[in-house]
């Protein structure tokens, strides 16, 4: 009984989504934009509904990947495609 | 108590990794925390990993958040077939030479200030590199974690975000992983 009483609050604690992060739409579309085809790409877990936004924790680290991802991606390019200026 | 089941339940997988043994992550699809120590400072951890596909995924190196350990500030890499190359400074400062054809996205940890954070399985304090998003090469690949300045202390290499359910092994070796 106790266990079926702390359902709820786990379900409260640990289902709770959030939306994807525009860093991580902006590192997504930069890495497709320079991907020049080959082997599939699995990028899911950045996208919207990813593992990335099942908690804020994961959310908060994922946003910073993404971001410092984007940094690099910028400084390392000589040349840019759209998707990836700001 | 409540506190500790959710922690373990949003965790990575906790292993322990030895210098000059190459650490096979063998479920690449799921996260892993895996924790090592600089004892010379000379030591060059490999973690070597094979994917399917194209994977892009977060890494992060973070070393225990105490004052012994302020100059300790391990650099990881990335390296594989397929990679850009790395600069100039970047590939001088590798503990090894890159094999043929082989690139590498490379990460100093050499920034003024230091990202801080909170782990919550161990209840402890880090110091991290920052999470980088980096796309890992279809077929093998490695990850390399040396220590530039040669300083000695322990390190922990967060890869990834989707739970692959061992997060309980960190009761087996709690007191390494703790700190």
């Amino acid at each position: 009984m106790r266990a079926l009483l702390l359902l709820p609050l786990l379900s409260a604690c640990w289902g709770n989504p959030v939306a994807q992060a525009p860093e991580c739409v902006a590192w997504v579309a930069c890495t497709r934009a320079l991907d020049d085809g080959g082997t599939p790409l699995d990028l899911s877990r950045f996208l919207e509904g990813g593992f990335c936004w099942n908690n804020p924790s994961l959310a908060e680290g994922c946003t910073t990947a993404c971001t410092r991802g984007l940094e690099r991606l910028r400084a390392r390019e000589a040349s840019l495609p759209g998707e990836c200026t700001p | 108590m409540t506190s500790l089941i959710l922690a373990l339940a949003l965790a990575h997988t906790p292993a322990h990794v030895l210098p000059g043994v190459p650490f096979a992550l063998d479920k690449p699809q799921f996260s892993y925390a895996l924790f090592g120590e600089f004892v010379t400072g000379e030591e060059r951890f490999v973690i070597t990993l094979e994917h399917p596909t194209r994977f892009g995924t977060p890494v992060e190196l973070f070393v225990p958040h105490r004052a012994e350990l302020i100059e300790h500030r391990p650099a990881w890499a990335l390296v594989g077939p397929g990679l850009p190359a790395p600069t100039a400074a970047e590939r001088a400062a590798l503990p090894a030479p890159l094999p043929d054809r082989w690139g590498a996205v490379v990460e100093l940890d050499a920034g003024a200030t230091r990202a801080v954070f909170f782990e919550s399985v161990m209840r402890r304090f880090f110091w991290s590199t920052g999470p980088l998003a980096v796309v890992f090469p279809a077929g093998p690949s490695e990850l390399w974690v040396w220590s530039p300045r040669h300083t000695a202390g322990k390190f922990g290499l967060g890869y990834g975000v989707e739970e692959g359910g061992g997060y309980t092994d960190a009761f087996k070796d709690w007191s390494f992983y703790a700190y």
